[in-house]
């Protein structure tokens, strides 16, 4: 795909015209890409997915975009918007000059229009067994306290909880634009993420998958992926701790303990001061 | 074998390099500034100092250390180049048993020049 060139000189006044420029995509009727061009009145605070909504309510019907919570918490509006990796909901258009140029993202096979395949990220996803494993697997299925952790030992991981799973730190990395094996940042980052958490045990397990050339060192260290980053995750950093986990083990000593259970019916002293609350009235 | 232990091994020879290459350097192509430091020697490549070097076995040692740690350094980073090229498993399986065969060849070699050499 032909490199999309934004304007990079401030944005557009509220109730002026932007030009959108989107790259469309039948597969039923086009072999490639082609760019189609829309204007939209800037309304305040309008983001790009509201100038997308605009452009298919008012203009188009037939564009094809995926978004869902509309507030950067979902990851599905994953775009390619004015040269880089954003989440369209999340990306003011007030920002990105008159003419914002819209494309699926890249290192993605796109469905239609703007809609990415992300079959492939939930692949590389789910191979790394993204999930607390812990050798008492008995405790695992049928938990019956909870696990103990401190708040030190939550702040080594809880940054790489934020992932949303929105693909951008893929279709900003090199590597997996030019190597179709390698892992990529959102998935190595996940496995930092279990592996820094002291209620899992699962390393050795995941070191199956990721401590080979095309897991945490086939990354080049480009660090695209943290730039494209909507939530500051920063796996760049995730693969580089990932890797010295793979030499000196998980940055915790010992696995979070199972609290101990209170006797049967053991009430703390401030639970039992607390007011009771009142009888139901209807 | 693993790849971080691979990779490790890797840097450890990145490292070996940079002492033996400096040392190389130091003693063949900067005789001079080693003159100014008080540690002057016959010139390296004239006839008695290659034979005398030749025939020594720390040198030896030395020579075969150098060549064994440029050829994993080397070797391994051409692995990964070609690896990112032809990653299906099939082909790395090709590229792994490819460069393990050239450079036990060129290692093997290696140690019979040096030894050879030290027996004269």
């Amino acid at each position: 795909m032909a490199e999309m060139t934004g304007n990079p000189e401030g944005g557009v006044p509220e109730g002026g015209i932007l030009t959108l420029r989107v790259a469309r995509y039948d597969p039923e009727r086009d072999r490639a890409a082609r760019p189609q061009e829309w204007k939209v009145k800037i309304l305040p605070g309008m983001t790009v997915l509201d100038a997308l909504f605009a452009v298919k309510e008012e203009q188009d019907g037939s564009l094809a975009f995926r978004c869902s919570c509309r507030m950067g918490v979902c990851g599905s509006c994953g775009m390619f918007i004015n040269g880089k990796p954003r989440l369209a909901c999340n990306t003011q258009v007030s920002e990105l000059g008159p003419v914002v140029e819209v494309a699926p993202l890249p290192n993605h096979d796109a469905i239609k229009d703007l809609v990415p395949d992300l079959a492939p990220t939930f692949h590389r996803h789910r191979a790394v067994l993204p999930y607390i494993m812990r050798g008492d697997e008995a405790e695992m299925e049928s938990p019956t306290r909870e696990f103990q952790q401190t708040p030190e030992e939550l702040a080594r991981y809880v940054q790489f909880t934020y992932c949303l799973k929105c693909s951008l730190c893929l279709a900003a990395c090199p590597t997996v634009g030019t190597t179709e094996q390698f892992l990529g940042p959102q998935a190595l980052g996940q496995v930092y993420r279990y592996v820094a958490d002291n209620r899992d045990e699962g390393l050795s397990k995941r070191a199956g998958v990721v401590d080979a050339s095309h897991g945490a060192f086939g990354c080049h260290l480009a660090g695209a992926c943290s730039e494209a980053c909507p939530k500051g995750v920063d796996p760049a950093l995730a693969i580089q701790l990932l890797k010295r986990s793979l030499f000196v083990g998980p940055p915790h000593r010992a696995p979070a303990q199972v609290v101990p259970a209170f006797p049967e019916g053991y009430r703390t002293p401030e639970a039992a001061e607390r007011p009771k609350a009142p009888p139901p009235s209807v | 074998m693993r790849e971080s232990r691979l990779w490790a091994l890797h840097l450890i020879c990145g490292a070996g390099l940079l002492v033996l290459l400096s040392l190389h350097m130091g003693l063949m192509h900067y005789a001079g500034i080693l003159a100014l430091l008080g540690w002057a020697r016959e010139p390296a490549m004239s006839f008695s100092s290659v034979v005398e070097r030749g025939r020594g076995a720390a040198w030896a040692s030395m020579y075969v250390l150098l060549l064994g740690f440029a050829l994993y350094h080397g070797l391994y980073g051409l692995r990964g180049v070609l690896g990112e090229i032809w990653g299906t498993p099939r082909a790395v399986r090709f590229i792994n048993t490819g460069v393990v065969i050239f450079g036990l060849a060129v290692l093997v070699y290696g140690v019979a020049v040096a030894v050879q050499a030290a027996r004269h």
